[in-house]
C-alpha cells in the first residue's frame, strides 16, 4: 500500500492545488481522495487506471465541497509555496527560478476548466479522453479548452520562451 | 516576407497545431501536418515554443509544488483503522476455530488422565519384594500439549463464551469480535 501512496500522492496533491488553489486544502482534499479510494478500492475495475480514478475523485470531492460552499476557491491562484532547496538539473542551466514561477502563475491564471485541462495533459500526461472522463465534460470540450489554453500560454510566456530557450 | 501556409479542406493547417501537439490527429492527418511544418517557419516557431511552455510547466509544478511532508504518511496513518478490521475479523476466525480445537485436545487429555489405573500392590512388587518401602508409583500429570497456538494481535476485540456439549471430552468455546465492520459509504463516486 505504502508503494501505491508514494507513487500516488504526490501527483493527487498537485492536482488537487490547481483545483483548490491553496495548499492546505489541497492537502485535506488529498487525504479526503486517498481515504475515498481506500473505501470504495472494490469498485476498481482496471487497476492501470488507478490514476485517472483518483483524479476523478478529486474533482467529483471538490465539486461536492464548493457545492456545499464549505470551501471557496481562493482567487489568485496557489498560495505561496516554500522553495525546500531543490536544485536546478544541471543540463536546464538557463531555466531559473522566475521563469517557472511565471510558468505556474501563468497556468493557475487560466480559467479553472483550461487550466485543469492544460494541467492534466502536460503534466500529467492523459489523453483527451481520460481528461474528458475525469472532468466529465466531452471529449470536444478537452480539445477547444486545450487549444485555448496553449496559445494564451504561448502568448504569456512568449518572452520567456524567445530568451531563455534561444541556445536550444 | 509573409510566408503563406497550405490550406488543408479550407481549413489553414497552422489550426491544426494544437491537435497535433494534443496527439488527437489522425496517423494521415498528422503525417499531413508535418509535411506542412517543412513549408511553414510560422508553425515551426510555435510548434518548438509550445514545447518550451510545457517543459517549463512541468518542471515547475515538480519544483514549485513540493508535497508536504509526511503527507504519505499520514494518509497510511488513517487508512489503518479500516486496514485493521478486516484483519481483525480474520485473526478472530482463526483464534475460533483454533479454540474449538484446542477444546478438542484439552479434553481428550482429561478423558485419558482421569482413566488411568491407580498403582497396585502388583504394579509394585519388584520394590516389595526387595524389603524396601514401597513406592506408589504415580503418573506424572498429563501435560497440555496444543498442537495449535495462536496469536491475537488484540486480544479485547473478541468476546469468548464457552458452549457445553452433549459429549462429555468436547468443548466448543466462540468467539465474538467486538470490532464492528467498515460501514458502506455512500456518496458520488465516479465511474
Amino acid at each position: 500500500m505504502k508503494t501505491l501512496l508514494e507513487e500516488h500522492v504526490p501527483r493527487v496533491y498537485r492536482f488537487a492545488l490547481r483545483l483548490t488553489g491553496d495548499c492546505h486544502q489541497a492537502e485535506d482534499l488529498t487525504q479526503d481522495v486517498f481515504l475515498r479510494a481506500w473505501r470504495n478500492r472494490g469498485r476498481l475495475r482496471d487497476r492501470g487506471a488507478v490514476r485517472v480514478w483518483l483524479f476523478r475523485i478529486a474533482v467529483n470531492l471538490w465539486r461536492d465541497d464548493v457545492r456545499r460552499q464549505r470551501r471557496r476557491p481562493l482567487p489568485g491562484g496557489p498560495s505561496v509555496v516554500e522553495q525546500q532547496g531543490t536544485t536546478l538539473p544541471p543540463d536546464r542551466e538557463l531555466i531559473v527560478q522566475e521563469d517557472l514561477e511565471r510558468a505556474l502563475e501563468a497556468m493557475d491564471g487560466l480559467p479553472a476548466r483550461q487550466r485543469d485541462v492544460l494541467y492534466l495533459h502536460v503534466c500529467e500526461e492523459l489523453s483527451l479522453a481520460e481528461i474528458a472522463g475525469i472532468l466529465d465534460i466531452s471529449s470536444d470540450a478537452v480539445k477547444a479548452s486545450l487549444s485555448v489554453a496553449r496559445k494564451k500560454m504561448r502568448r504569456q510566456l512568449r518572452d520567456v520562451c524567445r530568451d531563455r530557450f534561444s541556445t536550444m | 516576407m509573409i510566408v503563406l501556409c497550405g490550406v488543408q479542406m479550407g481549413v489553414a493547417e497552422c489550426e491544426y497545431l494544437d491537435e497535433y501537439l494534443s496527439t488527437a490527429l489522425s496517423d494521415q492527418a498528422a503525417a499531413r501536418f508535418e509535411a506542412h511544418l517543412a513549408d511553414c517557419p510560422a508553425c515551426r516557431e510555435e510548434l518548438k515554443r509550445q514545447r518550451q511552455v510545457d517543459l517549463l510547466l512541468v518542471r515547475a509544478v515538480r519544483q514549485l509544488d513540493p508535497v508536504p511532508a509526511g503527507l504519505v504518511e499520514r494518509i497510511e496513518r488513517q487508512a489503518r483503522p479500516s486496514l485493521r478490521r478486516p484483519m481483525v475479523r480474520v485473526a478472530a476466525s482463526i483464534f475460533a476455530a483454533a479454540a474449538i480445537v484446542l477444546g478438542v485436545l484439552f479434553s481428550a487429555e482429561r478423558f485419558g488422565a482421569d482413566h488411568q489405573r491407580a498403582p497396585t500392590v502388583r504394579d509394585r512388587g519388584d520394590r516389595v519384594a526387595d524389603g524396601k518401602p514401597a513406592v506408589p508409583r504415580v503418573a506424572p500429570a498429563p501435560a497440555v500439549r496444543p498442537d495449535v497456538r495462536v496469536t491475537v494481535d488484540d486480544p479485547s476485540g473478541a468476546i469468548l463464551v464457552s458452549k457445553a456439549t452433549k459429549t462429555a471430552n468436547v468443548s466448543i468455546v466462540m468467539i465474538y469480535p467486538t470490532v464492528k465492520p467498515a460501514p458502506a459509504t455512500n456518496g458520488p463516486l465516479a465511474e
